[in-house]
């Protein structure tokens, strides 16, 4: 089964270069303090929804923060941001 | 004569030639009986550069607007979660009064408030209904035991849930009113008649929508925005006679006297007309057989409905207002019980008020 | 500006207005109407709203205010409801304590009730035109750093409200006397000695409660709004070194929309007006274990942006 993870609704980012970031929720008005590292996922995922593979891969292609993350920390990140809902799996 | 609430909201166009003391004693009426945001939806839609409400008024007015939207977007919100929730065991959600006109954008929705999510839920499914809300996170959470099992057995809806994240509350209804009241509603027929708004979400049709509104307001004890429900009941039925046609008031009636609800829907029409000037002719409708109370039963009954929709304020209050608040909550509680159980009922609940403490303890 | 003050009005000018039609007076862009007959109100806003505009009689007041006994219970046990628009959403308070609650009060007003501002839980305090914004949870010194800066000549713009405008950096003032609690009554009655304040309520839920007159600047009431340029997030510990320590934007967006009175409400609108606010911000934490510390801070805080 090909199973592709996206954000939960419409988003809206403050990031200024920061180790955390600001992201705002517009369906449920929720505002989470998140780390730096899952910038790139979120913004990916802001893109289109991807599965883990394509995820992995859009990130190693960037030469941003998630380009050194391995598979094992990228589920890992995905499974507590899903936990927060702030990303599902379809 | 002071302009009152109910006048403005009648011809919204005079509230540009309001004076700024008018407007010192109209906008206490309007927050408290929730009707700032209502005002405002209806001046926004006349207003010009010629016709401009004072600044310091309008914030006012705004205010309840933008808490009107706000509720709107979190109700959008609940409402995925529920129509979800609810899909596990296989039921619809169905919309009752506020959350209803919002959601379906019905006449009273613009600027209007609520201030919890009602739904109807078949009573059968209820014990699962209940598992499914809670796996969700809505919950009764800390409930006194006379409460609940009052709830329980006599009453037609279970105790308000809250949700443990969100705090929005849910009122589950499983009929329409008290199963106690002298009525004769069948859930089943509501929903047969029930109108789909969206994938998963119900809300009543045109004619049940007004009696329910009817029944629960002249069934209520307290008044507090008696004067916004009356509104509701106005608007709707503009509204209704035009998408309806002509066929609407005598199934109105047909459909009232099924549910031997004729009564509140009488008085629906008398004050929604007497505050509002809704276009209905009641001498028409009493040919049709919409029985008319004994002229002493009205006399009573003007006296203390009128009160009622009047804002509590120095400015419009009555003499005998504090005497009618008293009886009208006496009648609803003696509307929704036999006498013998209204009077433990009501002694228990006397003294709940006085030792909380007490009388919970003895549970 | 040449309006009237409170302090035009006598003792029994005062009376007539508070027992009759009502005193009607400014705070920032907002009108308040008060009733009242008790004396002790009458001596707190004698001595703490002395310098605040009158407003007319025949206009439009924001919040309707008015102490009122309900009935034979209140008069027994000595107690007083507070009404807002004539109703009482409140329970019963010992008379005592009137004061206090006029205050939390007229707090609670701004809080609930009007929107066209972002409404943060923050004092603000100005100097040579730049408005520094002060949030701190209860008993991070907030009010007593306010109270000990107004003291000291800057003005106080808000004890517990910066409102925003929508879209800019720029802030309402709403100045109104400093709440101060428990040990801070006497702090800055030692700090200084000529400071007036008003009635003592005791044993209130936050303990003893008194508010100093804070309006000491000459455009205390001006109405003109002033650019913010500092976020800073004060936290007052017993004999702390003082450390000054720039804050991450972000943090400070949490920080700030977390105690908002109306962030949420407002909605993606509330999100966007936030961001452009703390985008024109610099943002600190102050940690300080006395006033003159924390308050040399603030000063070098100023300089170190300007170079005066």
């Amino acid at each position: 089964m090909f199973r592709v993870w996206r954000l939960t609704g419409p988003a809206r980012f403050y990031d200024r270069s920061e180790s955390a970031f600001v992201y705002y929720q517009v369906d449920s008005g929720d505002t989470h303090l998140l780390s730096e590292t899952v910038f790139p996922i979120l913004k990916a995922l802001a893109e289109k929804q991807r599965s883990t593979t394509e995820l992995l891969d859009h990130l190693c292609q960037s030469d941003g923060l998630g380009s050194g993350v391995t598979e094992e920390q990228l589920v890992q990140q995905l499974q507590s941001l899903s936990a927060a809902a702030i990303v599902t799996q379809d | 004569m002071r302009p009152s609430v109910a006048d403005l909201l009648r011809n919204p166009g005079t509230a540009f030639s309001l004076s700024l003391s008018d407007w010192d004693l109209l906008v206490p009426q309007l927050r408290q009986t929730r009707l700032l945001g209502t005002l405002r939806s209806l001046l926004a839609a006349q207003s010009d550069d010629d016709r401009k409400i004072p600044q310091e008024v309008w914030r006012h007015l705004d205010a309840g607007w933008l808490l009107h939207q706000k509720q709107r977007h979190s109700l959008d919100y609940e409402l995925q979660h529920l129509v979800s929730a609810l899909a596990e065991v296989d039921e619809p959600v169905l919309l009752l009064k506020g959350a209803a006109y919002l959601c379906g954008d019905l006449a009273p929705a613009a600027g209007r408030l609520i201030s919890d999510i009602d739904i109807l839920v078949h009573a059968n499914k209820l014990p699962r209904i209940e598992n499914v809300l809670s796996s969700y996170g809505w919950s009764a959470g800390a409930i006194d035991p006379y409460n609940e099992r009052y709830y329980r057995r006599w009453m037609h809806e279970i105790p308000p849930l809250g949700h443990v994240e969100r705090g929005s509350t849910l009122d589950v209804h499983h009929t329409l009113l008290p199963p106690t009241c002298d009525v004769a509603i069948d859930p089943s027929t509501l929903w047969a008649e029930a109108r789909e708004l969206q994938p998963g979400v119900k809300v009543l049709c045109p004619v049940d929508m007004v009696i329910h509104s009817a029944a629960h307001l002249f069934h209520e004890g307290e008044f507090d925005h008696g004067l916004r429900d009356l509104w509701d009941l106005d608007c709707l039925l503009r509204h209704f006679v035009k998408t309806e046609g002509a066929d609407f008031y005598p199934q109105l009636l047909q459909r009232a006297s099924d549910m031997k609800l004729l009564r509140p829907l009488y008085y629906a029409l008398r004050y929604a007309s007497s505050f509002f000037a809704t276009p209905v002719d009641l001498a028409a409708l009493q040919s049709m057989g919409l029985q008319q109370p004994s002229s002493a039963q009205i006399k009573l009954m003007d006296f203390l409905f009128v009160r009622a929709f009047t804002p509590k304020h120095s400015a419009c209050r009555l003499s005998g207002t504090g005497l009618a608040e008293f009886s009208l909550y006496l009648r609803s509680h003696y509307l929704r019980m036999p006498l013998r159980l209204l009077l433990p009922h009501l002694i228990r609940k006397a003294w709940m008020d006085c030792f909380p403490a007490a009388a919970s303890s003895k549970n | 500006m040449t309006s009237q003050t409170l302090a035009s009005l006598d003792d029994t000018e005062l009376s007539r207005y508070l027992e009759g039609s009502g005193l009607r007076f400014c705070v920032g862009p907002y009108t308040y109407a008060l009733r009242s007959p008790l004396p002790i109100i009458r001596y707190g806003l004698a001595r703490l709203y002395a310098d605040h505009p009158l407003a007319a009689n025949d206009g439009f007041a924001d919040f309707h205010l008015s102490f009122r006994a309900n009935g034979l219970l209140d008069f027994l046990r000595g107690h007083i409801h507070f009404q807002v628009d004539e109703q009482s959403p409140f329970a019963a308070i010992p008379k005592a304590q009137a004061y206090a609650f006029l205050e939390w009060g007229m707090n609670w007003c701004v809080s609930v009730t009007l929107h066209e501002y972002l409404k943060l839980h923050a004092a603000v305090v100005a100097k040579n035109g730049v408005a520094v914004v002060l949030p701190g949870l209860p008993g991070a010194g907030k009010s007593t750093l306010s109270a000990a800066l107004a003291l000291r000549g800057w003005r106080l713009l808000s004890d517990e409200h910066a409102m925003l405008e929508p879209g800019s950096n720029k802030l309402v003032p709403l100045p109104r006397p400093v709440s101060l609690k428990n040990d801070s009554i006497e702090l800055i009655q030692a700090f200084e000695p000529s400071a007036i304040m008003g009635p003592v309520s005791e044993d209130t839920h936050k303990g003893s409660v008194a508010h100093l007159k804070a309006d000491l600047a000459s455009d205390s009431h001006d109405l003109a709004r002033l650019p913010a340029r500092f976020l800073v997030f004060p936290r007052y510990q017993a004999g702390a070194k003082l450390r000054l320590s720039p804050k991450g934007r972000a943090e400070s967006f949490m920080f700030a929309a977390h105690h908002s009175f109306n962030y949420s409400l407002l909605g993606e609108s509330g999100f966007d007006s936030m961001s452009r606010f703390i985008d024109n911000l610099e943002c600190f934490d102050l940690h300080y274990g006395s006033i003159d510390q924390a308050h040399s801070a603030m000063e070098s805080l100023l300089h170190g942006r300007y170079g005066a």
